[in-house]
């Protein structure tokens, strides 16, 4: 998967319908919840083999940085 | 812990769920009150509608109920009922084991051996383990299992994080001895290290209030706001999500790649992977890094009835399988994970069951209200 992939892909896992770049801030997403973030843990082990803990994925900061655990 | 059995089957399971049905739009203030929001927690999770209990209904009275049908739709002998197994996590009275009063409100004979399992989650696979073994043992021909639980009715509407997951339901499942069953085969993984990740913190003796001490009382019952946006307090049970997160979705489909590695089965030889509906998130995790296509890992049960804790595999089986049990034959890899924490995982054979029922609580004409029985105990203090 190419970046340009990634992103789309991660605005399906996410469920929401604002369009994502590398530089969008989790935080700025009122739908990086619980629910996306366990959504997001089981998309970076079943598409990239990367295991993560929800404590990892609450210090990231931007979309770029989930992109760059996927070893994008 | 790998345990094979042979002669041993399942031949009937009944199932009761609360005639309440509550769904997403019932309660849109778990999801920030948007329809929009409650639709997305549908696509994500499966939140869709659950099955609670009303304020006074306990677990047995399900699982009594449930048995009762059992009895009745499979035209069952009660006085011929060897053993009977209440698998429950609160029982009505702080002793004796609850199965006393199920045993006396059911009416079994008093050759009847009954005991209380108490299990969560798992709760279905620890009876028909315990069974199992009690029927290849050759000393009983048959046990009746119960299990019984109401996670859902109790839970304070405050809590956003756990009211809007679970439902409550009592299951009777009768365990035969047949000497052509197929053998059935489980794989059980304790990891107690993670015993606190879900807990009934104020519900057992450790934390208990002392009846000498008002400010106990107070300290169990005081709610206070969670990091997660929770209004909890000690007396409600309490859940790590992430651990239990991580704990299922790693350890379950490891448990279930261990069981088929030693039968040397594949996918193929499996109608279903039967899942714990901890929610569809969970499940669909937990089965795909088992290896397992979707349409394989159905989560009818969570999206119908909710997560109904041990009652959730087999509810997912009777939504999902209910004609091919009871006209023909299905085989189910079964695995639940939850509260131990404790993996189980069955392969096992349903075959041309006699029972395979979904039915609605009705509550009976004598049924007392909690009030009525504090005040019916009330009276047998005073008298005795």
């Amino acid at each position: 998967m190419t970046k340009e992939e990634f992103l789309p892909e991660m605005q399906d896992v996410l469920q929401t319908e604002t369009e994502l770049t590398m530089d969008t801030a989790l935080a700025d997403l009122d739908e990086w919840d619980s629910l996306a973030m366990m959504a997001t843990m089981a998309f970076l082990d079943q598409h990239f083999g990367v295991k993560v803990k929800i404590a990892d994925l609450k210090a990231l900061t931007t979309v770029g940085d989930v992109a760059a655990k996927a070893g994008l | 812990m790998i345990k094979k059995f042979s002669s041993v089957k399942i031949s009937g399971m009944s199932l009761i769920v609360p005639e309440r049905e509550i769904s997403i739009y019932d309660e849109l203030q778990y999801y920030g009150n948007s329809e929009k929001k409650a639709e997305r927690a549908h696509k994500m999770a499966g939140f869709w509608k659950r099955r609670v209990a009303d304020f006074d209904t306990t677990p047995t009275d399900l699982g009594v109920q449930a048995a009762e049908n059992l009895i009745r739709s499979m035209n069952l002998d009660k006085s011929k009922i060897e053993a009977m197994l209440l698998v429950h996590q609160i029982p009505d009275f702080a002793g004796p084991c609850t199965s006393y009063s199920v045993h006396h409100r059911i009416g079994l004979s008093k050759d009847c051996y009954v005991t209380d399992i108490i299990q969560g989650c798992v709760g279905w696979c620890f009876g028909l383990l315990t069974a199992f073994q009690m029927v290849a043992s050759g000393t009983f021909k048959s046990v009746l299992v119960i299990n019984a639980d109401t996670p859902a009715h109790k839970l304070s509407p405050d809590d956003r994080i756990n009211a809007p997951l679970f439902g409550d339901a009592g299951l009777a499942t009768l365990v035969e001895f047949d000497s052509s069953a197929d053998e059935t085969t489980f794989n059980l993984d304790t990891f107690s290290e993670g015993y606190e990740a879900i807990i009934g913190v104020g519900r057992g003796v450790r934390c208990d209030f002392d009846i000498r001490d008002p400010e106990d009382v107070r300290q169990l019952t005081e709610k206070f706001e969670t990091k997660n946006g929770r209004i909890a307090c000690l007396a409600e049970g309490y859940m790590d999500g992430p651990a239990v997160f991580e704990f299922s979705t790693q350890k379950a489909p490891a448990n279930i790649k261990e069981l088929m590695a030693f039968l040397g089965t594949t996918i193929d030889d499996y109608d279903q992977l039967s899942l714990h509906q901890a929610n569809k998130q969970i499940i669909q995790t937990v089965g795909t890094n088992a290896g397992f296509p979707l349409e394989k890992i159905p989560f009818d049960c969570f999206e119908n009835f909710g997560n109904n804790t041990m009652c959730s595999i087999p509810s997912t089986i009777l939504l999902s399988l209910k004609e091919k049990i009871l006209g023909d034959s299905a085989r189910c890899l079964c695995c639940g994970f939850g509260n131990g924490l404790v993996v189980c995982s069955i392969d096992l054979h349903l075959e041309h069951m006699k029972c395979a029922d979904i039915n609605v609580y009705k509550k009976p004409s004598d049924h007392k209200t909690a009030a009525e029985w504090r005040q019916y105990w009330r009276e047998k203090f005073i008298n005795t």
